[in-house]
């Protein structure tokens, strides 16, 4: 497993963060993004957003449709939300899996909730609030 | 003309039986709420199952409080999307299958499309141009209604919808669900002014929206508190109170900012938030002040309802519409 860690300053700097991530990535790629409520999940996805050539202020929060699909940009963005789920059978009636075959990035906020029953490789972005515009940012690589 | 409205978008099973006058004959909701709530919120394939177990029993209590039979219907009007898969799949085999069985024409309607429609069941007279505001638990938008199925999007919101940041910060205070419905009610016994929380894209020269960061704020003033704070009902009550005030205040400056680039003179609020008692105060008196007409459906058409489904589905048959028995959900559907 790699680590590495980062601190942001601002909303600006952990788009950034998440904008250098996506573009290291080989396809298809999942990353799970873990965080408290207002921890700057969403945030971290704009910059992804951004790296892929897609607008980010398309990006909103997908809690309540559980699943926005951005299409627009070099590679399709497939953001997820675990947050009001409860059982993994949930997930898999998503249609989670089947997105995780297509040639495109598949995030997940709250994704680290059935960590349990992913196969890597993935990333794990953990983004842990340290004061009020300042935050922790550990990328982990999970490899098989 | 009678039109069967069936809306399984999210939560609730909705159906409701509407006239040719738009005047509701039944419209019956399963409220699942209670299901819910010890979930602290929307638990998707939950409310899947639900469904399946509501449905009919909801169909034969709507038109038997309609008196009528299904046979009698004209059209049978289900909502497409947006919305959860699994759950819009419910509504719209019931509705095929009624479809088929009785041999009815099919009109397939947006979710949101049926918000816009729902002020027409208490007052019919309206007629566009008017600007909507659309504000519920998975959306918060402005749209301009240049004409019915003529839709402008003025502004959104770009991450959190209103009703989100209620369920939310609902949920981290130990509130409770449905967050919407327990802050509003608490925010009566609070003081508004006693917190102030600056609203995201607020000053800004935009009709877009912001809620993440007011979640954050009022999260992380609770966080702040001490655990003598945490127990008094008067400090909570205070903090409910700042952050509704917070999100209305937005609403409403945006809204009047919409209405004013675009110079109509009537706005309509829809959608579950519009069901808050203090947006519909807080507005109603800035509609005075300012001179336009605000329409706000009975509070029973402003959460999700067969009726408004039934009614937008009408309108559409009449102007043509007819569905084939292949049409799908379309969980992201927009307007």
């Amino acid at each position: 497993m790699e680590i590495v860690l980062q601190r942001s300053h601002s909303e600006v700097e952990t788009r950034k963060i998440g904008e250098k991530l996506v573009c290291s990535l080989t396809l298809p790629a999942l990353v799970l993004l873990q965080g408290e409520l207002g921890a700057g999940k969403t945030v971290f996805v704009k910059g992804m957003a951004q790296g892929l050539g897609i607008d980010p202020e398309e990006v909103r929060s997908p809690t309540f449709a559980l699943i926005h699909e951005y299409l627009q940009g070099r590679v399709p963005l497939y953001h997820m939300d675990f947050y009001r789920l409860e059982r993994w059978e949930e997930v898999v009636h998503l249609g989670f899996e089947e997105y995780l075959d297509k040639e495109g990035v598949v995030v997940v906020e709250w994704g680290d909730k059935f960590l349990s029953f992913l196969t890597p490789p993935f990333w794990v972005v953990e983004i842990e609030v340290i004061a009020p515009e300042e935050r922790n940012i550990t990328v982990k690589r999970w490899i098989q | 003309m009678l039109a069967l409205g069936i809306e399984t978008s999210c939560d609730d099973s909705c159906v409701a039986v509407v006239d040719g006058e738009k005047k509701v004959l039944a419209s019956v909701v399963s409220s699942q709420v209670d299901f819910h709530r010890q979930f602290g919120g929307v638990v998707p394939e939950v409310a899947a199952r639900k469904h399946l177990e509501f449905l009919l029993p909801v169909l034969d209590k709507a038109l038997c409080k309609a008196r009528v039979d299904v046979r009698d219907i004209d059209l049978v009007a289900v909502t497409r999307g947006p919305g959860l898969l699994g759950s819009l799949l419910m509504g719209m085999c019931l509705a095929k299958v009624i479809a088929i069985t009785c041999g009815k024409p099919l009109v397939g309607v947006n979710h949101l499309e049926g918000h816009l429609f729902a002020v027409l069941l208490d007052y019919p007279e309206v007629v566009p141009p008017f600007l909507c505001l659309l504000v519920s638990g998975g959306h918060t938008e402005l749209v301009a209604v240049e004409d019915w199925g003529v839709y402008r999007l003025l502004g959104r919101t770009r991450d959190d919808a209103a009703g989100e940041a209620y369920d939310k910060v609902a949920k981290v205070l130990g509130l409770g669900y449905p967050g919407g419905v327990i802050i509003d009610r608490l925010s009566r016994k609070g003081d508004p002014a006693r917190f102030f929380f600056r609203g995201g894209l607020e000053y800004e020269d935009t009709l877009d929206f912001s809620f993440s960061g007011l979640k954050t704020a009022v999260i992380r003033t609770f966080s702040g508190f001490s655990e003598k704070q945490r127990e008094d009902p008067q400090v909570l009550a205070d903090l409910v109170a700042s952050f509704q005030e917070s999100v209305v205040r937005i609403l409403i400056k945006k809204t009047i900012r919409a209405m004013e680039s675009t110079g109509y003179r009537q706005v309509v609020v829809g959608g579950g938030v519009a069901a808050n008692s203090y947006l519909r105060q807080k507005m109603q008196e800035e509609a005075e002040k300012r001179g336009f007409r605000v329409y706000f459906p009975s509070l029973s058409f402003c959460t999700d309802n067969g009726a408004m489904i039934a009614v937008c589905g009408l309108y559409h048959f009449l102007c043509g519409q007819r569905d084939s028995l292949s049409i799908e959900p379309e969980p992201q559907l927009s307007l």
